[in-house]
């Protein structure tokens, strides 16, 4: 059946870092880009507070710097070999890029957080935050990034090993940090993560590789110290369980680790609830003045965010978004411009 | 200044004491491998799981990860020992914190076991095992962070922190309660057979 979209008001959410920090663009000066090893955005993405006082906000998240040791010499199997351990309910990071298509399996970043990797030749980092429930990739250039140990608003901090800036994950963007004198405001260049069952993303990508559980680590990767997804959440992951940390801004409009889609520019950042989403399969919203529309893909269990300027219509129709043209899209393939969205909880 | 040759003397004695007995002996190895297993269940490196096999992985780079700490007093497993369900991360560091606080707690036990039965002959005080109580929830004390999820806990900087602190005050404790017990134990003694002349 055919669904028209209506222009209504997005819903609020849980939005971690929310829209308010207008006017703060400063893009990387050229000096100080000679000291980054890796690529940044042109612009800086919306902090909710100055970098100094984010720094303050930061927690130590009871582990030392790289106690949780990132991945960064990682193996891929096959398919076949990676259903030895991965059953279909179990949650991957994919990531496709050119021709190449990877799985990270949720078990296995659990106990590491970051994996440093190479994808059509392309250096990046794919991250993991068990406490905010988000899986986000960057490229990382020259460098590699590890867990610093530390938290902000119960988000895992990354450090860069060449500067040791900080890196709150979600944020995407440094912050002062005890370890880097040098503060530099950038934001890291992004890469799309989709959030997805290994069922789903074998179905679609037959061809992917799979991290292995060779990490060069000894851990029983069958064991979740947080708590379990399938088959139902439990433990830290369950509905009602409160954040590790009290968070830096309350708001009680929903359940603590409600799931959902999150995006962020220059101008703010927009969240929608991914079970809203599931049964009407798009929403509009907005970011500044900007309308914004999510869409969702069946196919994945995951949602695609667009900058919709020109508020163009779509309807949906059978896994398709169908324009008032009459043209039909994939709702990755939207004719419209793309935001790096990602699952929060 | 306490005199370092005397608590030894003492410690040794109210050791021989729980060796000379079978009930205290008994005691003695339960308690410490009971505790041993219930710490390493704390902080992961023993775990059950669902799938059963018998195997054994060994690290590839065991120089490179021995001393890597994982956190507060936690180091890398250098070999993964599954038996049926069982699953045994072991770090040889790990594995000898956790022996050395069992065994402290196990000898607390056995000296609260033994004052409890032999009253007249070793009068126990249980002061002294009050303060090894905090050892027995040292185990998580490695991990503060995981314990305030399990319970729903809203942690702060502060809490973590003190948690970090818990388990050296706890071994600490331990062998202060060791010391006044044995001590109390070798003041027993010496009521006991006066100095003949």
């Amino acid at each position: 059946m055919d669904k028209k979209i209506y222009r209504r008001s997005f819903l609020g959410g849980l939005s971690i870092f929310i829209t308010g920090c207008i006017g703060n663009n400063n893009s990387v000066s050229s000096e100080n880009r000679n000291i980054l090893d890796f690529p940044t955005k042109e612009e800086v993405l919306p902090r909710t507070f100055p970098p100094s006082r984010l720094k303050d906000k930061a927690v130590s998240g009871g582990v030392g710097k790289d106690a949780i040791p990132s991945i960064d010499n990682p193996i891929f199997i096959d398919p076949n070999k990676a259903n030895e351990f991965l059953k279909d309910e179990n949650i991957v990071f994919g990531v496709n890029i050119g021709e190449t298509k990877k799985a990270y399996p949720r078990s296995i970043l659990v106990s590491h957080e970051i994996c440093n990797d190479q994808i059509d030749g392309i250096p990046v980092s794919i991250t993991y935050c068990p406490l905010t429930g988000t899986a986000l990739g960057f490229k990382r250039g020259n460098t590699t990034f590890g867990v610093s140990g530390h938290l902000i608003n119960n988000n895992l901090i990354m450090y860069d090993r060449s500067t040791e800036s900080w890196w709150p994950q979600i944020l995407a963007t440094s912050i002062e940090s005890p370890w880097n004198q040098r503060y530099f405001s950038s934001s890291l260049q992004e890469i799309n993560v989709v959030w997805t069952t290994w069922k789903k993303w074998k179905q679609k990508h037959p061809d992917t590789k799979v991290l292995s559980r060779e990490t060069g680590f000894i851990r029983n990767y069958n064991r979740d110290p947080y708590g379990s997804y399938i088959p139902n959440k439990t433990g830290y992951y369950s509905l009602n369980s409160p954040p590790l940390y009290k968070p830096l801004k309350n708001d009680d409009r929903h359940p603590p680790k409600k799931v959902f889609i999150g995006a962020r520019n220059p101008e703010g950042s927009v969240v929608f609830s991914k079970e809203s989403l599931r049964q009407k399969k798009y929403m509009d919203g907005s970011i500044g003045k900007t309308s914004i529309l999510a869409v969702y893909d069946d196919r994945l269990d995951t949602a695609y965010v667009y900058e919709n300027k020109n508020k163009i219509s779509f309807s949906y129709k059978k896994e398709w978004f169908v324009r008032d043209n009459g043209n039909r899209y994939r709702p990755h393939l939207l004719p419209l411009k793309r935001i790096i969205s990602f699952d929060v909880m | 200044m306490p005199n370092i040759t005397n608590i030894t003397e003492n410690i040794k004695y109210g050791i021989k004491i729980i060796f000379r007995r079978k009930d205290t002996k008994l005691i003695l190895f339960l308690s410490t491998i009971i505790y041993f297993l219930i710490y390493l269940f704390s902080i992961g490196d023993l775990s059950i799981s669902q799938i059963t096999k018998t195997n054994i992985i060994v690290s590839k780079n065991i120089i490179d990860i021995l001393f890597r700490s994982t956190g507060y007093f936690r180091f890398e497993p250098i070999v993964k020992i599954q038996f049926f369900v069982f699953i045994y991360l072991f770090s040889p560091i790990n594995t000898f914190f956790s022996l050395m606080l069992s065994g402290l707690v196990g000898l607390n036990i056995s000296f609260l076991y033994l004052g409890i039965k032999q009253p007249k002959i070793c009068k126990i005080n249980y002061k002294g095992f009050l303060a090894s109580i905090p050892a027995l929830f040292s185990g998580t004390a490695c991990c503060g962070p995981i314990l305030f999820i399990i319970l729903g806990i809203q942690a702060t900087g502060l809490l973590i922190s003190l948690f970090q602190l818990l388990l050296p005050t706890s071994i600490i404790l331990l062998i202060i309660s060791l010391i006044l017990i044995t001590k109390q134990i070798n003041n027993q003694k010496t009521q006991r057979t006066p100095d003949k002349k």
